[in-house]
């Protein structure tokens, strides 16, 4: 296997909770991510699913080293993240760049396009500013965009639009992986194509590599290589797209995906419904985290914190069933 | 099943003043829905769904928003020209609607338990202790666990699939005759969804009500309507039973919308979005608004496109429909 582009070992992050808490419980946290890891490998579309409050944001903040994490290491090109000076750190903004579900609040209404997109061109202090102009007319045209749009206002554009600015301004710096998060969501289908449509054309012609958060299994069944589902701040199953799709090993995996709804009246439907809510990160239960919602639960998953292990060739499951 | 519609919206239009302008936000919108049914209405961000709901509830802001025409006949009254006062006793009551957002519809200041006793006591006309009762037997009913407790929390307390049990309880405390849920379960998980859509196709049956529910997801489309109608700037551009829509779509609109999703069961390379976007309700083309995205689109689209029947209880608002026959 070729070295990964980015890997994460025993990623913790644990927000302190602030007042409110009774007293005599000052040490509770919200484990937001509670011992992660993975790898990325180059040039592959890494899908990371979960619902709302699992910890995929957090995780991916972790991954890009907009935070640091309370314990565990980032590698990236095996160089651990944790160690780089100010200087290497901003060098490594310019090879991974995020984009957000937002992309309302993700740009200043009061700046125009242009400017926006050049941004991080002028952070990093490269080229004159003609140059810059030329790169922003540039990447405007990568997505779909019109050079002449460059002296308009976010206002004037449509969500959909908007999203394709935000990725022109990741795309600035030339960087070599990009976080997504939940870069669809807050748009329409028929927009929403457009735009998964755009990233796999990018990532193509800029040899990238994503990792894609979504809460929507179809739309990362339709960009991703490899799946990673996440609950309570733990991974508990990651594997190649077709094996997770075809046969989900996971008790929270396989509920996941017998309840997303299928745009077909006729298809068959075997509904596994959950019981209760996904429990509170400030208190989660013992052992097995999923134990309380899990129709296989058995007495060493109250007892026991099931391990991530590798079932078949990069089929990892975190389950006392195997 | 039914027994002729329940609610039978006619030629519905609904405007708002806004500072650039006059918008038309509902268009000419007719639509029945008979007891025991439940009616799909989709669409796009923006193209009307809510504030159709909003009209029917008669819940529009005012003044910038009014019914500029059309009648919404309810057992014999048309409620678009009801006094306020005769209003205020249909809605939550013989007509109710569950929101998006559950916040914004429960009072934050005051328990669930105080708010589903009040609608009791005044719609249904119960004693402190009985409605009491009633409140704690309806939250048990919607799958809240310890319900008699959880009638002393404050919304804020509860998860948001828990706050939405708690408004379909409120909404159903009353067995209107007809529910109108708008996005009811946008906001939650996947694995919440479906226990509350579930949840509502029980309740549906049990209760004998007729459902419209407003959703932009075509999959909570398939698992829970019976018949289907597609807005698109404000009109309806297609209506027809769910498996003939899912099947055999008429509508250029339709087609693009399913083109759009993603299929299931693997990557089937490029995805056909519709291309352009939805045009501001402030510029409209003449006759078809659709035409500027349509692959099929000639002169003739430049005048209002005709509300056809393509089909049995299949109709499509265009000048070429897509060949439907079977
Ligand atoms: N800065 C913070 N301080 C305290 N708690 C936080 C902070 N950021 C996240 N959390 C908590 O950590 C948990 C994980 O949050 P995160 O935003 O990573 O979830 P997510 O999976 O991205 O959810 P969504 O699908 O809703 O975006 C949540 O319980 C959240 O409230
Ligand atoms: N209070 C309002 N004032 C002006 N325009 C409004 C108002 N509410 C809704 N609209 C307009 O009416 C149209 C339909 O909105 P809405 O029914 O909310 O769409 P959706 O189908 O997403 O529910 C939109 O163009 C929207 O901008
Ligand atoms: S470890 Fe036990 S509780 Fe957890 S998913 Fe597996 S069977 Fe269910
Ligand atoms: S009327 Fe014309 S433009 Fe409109 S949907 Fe039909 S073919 Fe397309
Ligand atoms: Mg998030
Ligand atoms: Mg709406």
């Amino acid at each position: 296997m070729t070295e990964a582009l980015l890997r994460a070992e025993d990623l913790v992050m644990h927000y302190p909770t602030k007042a409110g808490g009774r007293p005599g419980r000052r040490g509770t946290a919200v484990k937001a991510v509670d011992g992660v890891s993975l790898a990325v490998q180059p040039g592959e579309v890494f899908g990371l699913v979960g619902e709302s409050g699992c910890g995929k944001s957090t995780l991916g903040r972790l991954l890009l080293r907009i935070e640091a994490p309370t314990a565990g290491r980032v590698f990236f090109e095996g160089q651990d993240l944790g160690g780089f000076d100010r200087g290497r750190l901003k060098r490594f903004r310019r090879q991974a760049q995020i984009i957000y579900q937002d992309p309302y609040s993700a740009l200043n209404p009061r700046q125009r396009v242009g400017r926006i997109i050049a941004e991080p061109l002028e952070i990093h202090g490269i080229g004159t500013a003609t140059e810059r102009q030329q790169r922003v007319a540039e990447l405007l045209q990568v997505v779909g965009l019109r050079p002449g749009q460059a002296v308009r206002y976010p206002h004037e554009f449509s969500g959909g639009q908007r999203q394709r600015i935000v990725i022109a301004r990741a795309l600035a710096l030339n960087p070599r992986l990009i976080l997504a998060d939940e870069p669809v969501s807050a748009l329409d289908v028929s927009i929403q194509a457009q735009v998964i449509n755009l990233l796999e054309e990018l990532k193509g012609r800029f040899g990238l590599t994503y990792i894609f958060i979504s809460h929507d299994l179809s739309v990362v069944e339709h960009i991703s290589d490899r799946v990673a589902v996440m609950y309570l701040g733990r991974l508990v199953e990651l594997a190649e797209r077709e094996v997770f799709y075809q046969r989900p090993l996971h008790p929270y995996a396989q509920a996941l995906l017998s309840a997303a709804p299928v745009p077909d009246p006729d298809a068959p439907r075997q509904r596994q419904i959950l019981k209760g809510d996904v429990p509170s990160p400030i208190n989660p239960p013992s052992g097995c985290t999923f134990h309380p919602r899990c129709p296989h639960q058995m007495p060493v998953c109250v007892e026991e914190r099931p391990g991530l292990r590798e079932l078949a060739p990069g089929h990892w499951v975190a389950c006392h069933l195997y | 099943m039914s027994t002729g519609p329940v609610l039978d919206i006619r030629e519905l239009t609904t405007r708002f003043d806004t500072r650039r302008g006059p918008v038309t936000a509902v268009d000419r919108f007719s639509l029945n829905l008979g007891s025991g049914e439940t009616l799909g209405l989709v669409g796009e961000s923006g193209c009307g769904k809510s504030v159709t709901a909003l009209s029917v509830m008669r819940l529009l802001p005012r003044p910038a928003g009014r019914i500029a025409g059309g009648r919404i006949l309810f057992k014999g009254k048309d409620l678009a020209s009801l006094p306020e006062s005769r209003m205020r006793r249909i809605r939550g009551n013989e007509i109710s609607m569950i929101f998006q957002e559950p916040m914004t519809s429960l009072n934050p200041v005051y328990t669930v338990g105080f708010q589903i006793v009040e609608a009791l006591r005044r719609h249904r006309r119960m004693h402190r202790r009985a409605a009491r009762e009633e409140a704690a037997r309806m939250l048990s009913l919607v799958g809240i666990p310890e319900p008699g407790a959880r009638l002393n929390d404050y919304p804020h307390q509860l998860s948001g699939g828990m706050r939405q049990r708690v408004m379909i309880a409120m909404a159903l405390s009353c067995r209107p005759a007809v529910m109108i849920a708008d996005e009811p379960t946008t906001a939650l998980d996947v694995t919440i969804q479906a226990q509350i859509l579930d949840l509502m196709n029980r309740l549906k049956a049990e209760i004998g009500m007729a459902v419209m529910l407003i959703t932009h997801d075509l999959g909570v489309v398939a698992e829970t309507c019976q018949r289907v109608a597609v807005m698109y700037t404000g009109r309806i551009v297609e209506a027809a039973d769910v498996r003939t829509l899912f099947r055999r779509p008429a509508h250029p609109y339709t087609v693009g919308l399913f083109q759009s999703l993603p299929q299931i069961g693997g990557r089937q390379g490029r995805l056909k979005p519709i291309p352009g976007a939805v045009p501001s309700l402030l510029r409209l083309p003449p006759g078809c608004a659709f035409q500027e995205r349509c692959f099929r689109s000639d002169g003739q689209c430049r005048q209002d496109p005709p509300w056809t029947a393509v089909g049995p209880e299949h109709w499509a608002r265009c000048w070429h429909p897509m060949e439907v026959s079977t």
